[in-house]
């Protein structure tokens, strides 16, 4: 088992024993859909990619694709951010 | 909210293009600057952001080799700066809202509410005698006193609220519901000494029953106007027979009198009626206070004509009551033309006019039992002689006395 993947194990397992919020403690991305219609990212780095059909947002630990069309960006904000359009996907990559 | 924030402080929106837009949106983010509306549009990237914020992303905007465009401004600070160039229009829309301000701290309406028998004239009159009338400032109004007012003013009135809602000053009344029972106790204090119950009328008896007194006629006796039908002294006899004292009552009894009442009419043969020509002419007016004034100002050219009047008054928003009335004065010429009845219409007009006296003595609780109706020629005109005999409680009450040979006994 390598260094890194040690360390993570022993952070999941001290998160996990104490309860801890995983997004607080492991940088871990919230991701809340409302209907096919909004997505709302909260704990993410920032955008990679923004097309009418596909946003690719960066988070600490992956990437976070929301596909669809005629996807437009309600709200952006260091915290969070609000996707509205017709949303089909969400792919972590 | 929000949006509110956001107008005050004013907002523009930008297009955003070149080579990592998507960069120039994550740094401007990681700086605090709130972007929101975004959408991609061709190539190129639209967004919102604060007014300030514009000011700070030219470094941003260098950085992430993207160029920046104002699209659209937004908010107050535009606002202003337009409006300056608008000196007349804002002096306007400040005149507007002092004009408001002003006129608003006076009454410009009034509404009665509940008034049955009192009329809304009698009201307007006792509110005009307080002061209150159209354009009066609202602060020197005393509802209190003007409610203590109208209940001593009309006795009828029970009970009173004078409102303020707005410009409109609202008196609610409610006038005695049961007018009868208060004239009941009214005999009762207006004859402490007891009364008689006499005829209105002459006529005969057709029916009595008597609830407080002593009958002094029976069914079928003949009266004449005056005369007592039940008295209000009722003996106490003593033990020879002889009255000891006389007990005071006010008569009280349901007596039917059958009356006889003639009534005579008549109708001439020549009348005139109102051709109209068909002209008309209409001006438009308005009322300014007490002052009416006509557009067009001239004077009507018809020598003889009829006036239709048709007033508005002005409402602002629905709610807000101006002391103008605006309207329309329609004149219609007429030529009066001579015209004679033949007997027969002449026949039927008097007795329609016969039918409405009947009517509204049918109104008054008078039963019409027989009508015997005679119509006379004659040389310019139409007579009628109707002798109507009628059913009627034709009583009145009046003061009792004592009968002179038993008083001074």
């Amino acid at each position: 088992m390598s260094k890194k993947n040690f360390s993570r194990n022993a952070k999941e397992l001290i998160v996990d024993s104490l309860k801890l919020p995983r997004d607080m403690a492991m940088g871990a991305c919230i991701v809340t859909a409302v209907g096919n219609d909004q997505v709302m990212v909260e704990n993410y780095r920032g955008i990679l990619e923004y097309t009418q059909e596909s946003i690719v947002l960066q988070s600490k630990t992956c990437r976070i694709a929301v596909c669809g069309c005629c996807l437009r960006i309600a709200y952006y904000t260091n915290e969070d951010m609000k996707i509205e359009g017709k949303i089909s996907e969400i792919r972590y990559l | 909210m929000i949006g509110v924030i956001r107008y005050l402080k004013g907002y523009v929106k930008i297009r955003v293009w070149g080579y990592s837009p998507e960069r120039f949106m994550n740094l401007c983010t990681n700086r605090g600057i709130l972007l929101w509306g975004l959408a991609r549009d061709s190539g190129c990237y639209t967004m919102y952001m604060g007014l300030s914020d514009f000011f700070t992303i030219r470094d941003i905007a260098k950085k992430t080799k993207t160029r920046t465009a104002v699209l659209e401004r937004h908010g107050l600070p535009f606002f202003w700066r337009d409006a300056h160039k608008r000196k007349t229009f804002l002096a306007g829309l400040l005149l507007c809202f002092l004009f408001l301000a002003c006129m608003s701290r006076r009454v410009w309406a009034i509404s009665l509410e509940g008034n049955r028998l009192v009329t809304k004239d009698q009201l307007i009159l006792f509110l005009q005698d307080q002061g209150v009338d159209y354009g009066v400032p609202k602060k020197n109004l005393d509802l209190d006193r003007l409610e203590e007012g109208l209940r001593e003013t009309f006795p009828l009135i029970t009970w009173t609220s004078v409102a303020l809602e707005g410009t409109k000053l609202t008196v609610r009344i409610r006038e005695n519901d049961l007018p009868l029972s208060k004239e009941d106790t009214s005999d009762e204090k207006q004859y402490k000494d007891g009364a008689d119950l006499t005829a209105a009328r002459d006529g005969v008896v057709a029916q009595i029953i008597t609830r407080a007194g002593v009958p002094q006629v029976k069914a079928g006796d003949e009266v004449k106007a005056g005369d007592v039908l039940i008295g209000g002294l009722v003996p106490v006899a003593n033990d020879d027979g002889t009255v000891r004292e006389w007990d005071r009552v006010v008569a009280d009894g349901d007596v039917v009198l059958t009356c006889t009442r003639t009534v005579s009419l008549s109708q001439p043969f020549c009348y005139q009626y109102k051709n109209y020509t068909g002209q008309e002419k209409r001006y438009r007016f308005f009322t300014l206070g007490s002052r009416r004034y006509c557009f067009p100002f001239l004077d009507c050219p018809f020598l003889q004509y009829d006036e239709v009047t048709e007033e508005k008054r002005l409402c602002l928003f629905g709610q807000i009551d101006l002391p103008v009335w605006t309207g329309t004065i329609l004149c219609r010429e007429y030529l009066p033309v001579d015209a004679v009845y033949d007997r027969e219409t002449a026949a039927q007009l008097l007795l329609a006019r016969l039918e409405k006296i009947i009517g509204g003595l049918e109104e008054k609780g008078v039963q019409i039992i027989q009508k015997d109706v005679k119509i006379v020629n004659r040389a310019d005109s139409l007579l009628l002689q109707a002798a109507l005999t009628s059913q009627e409680a034709a009583v009145t009450l009046k003061a009792a006395e004592l009968p002179k040979e038993e008083g001074t006994s």
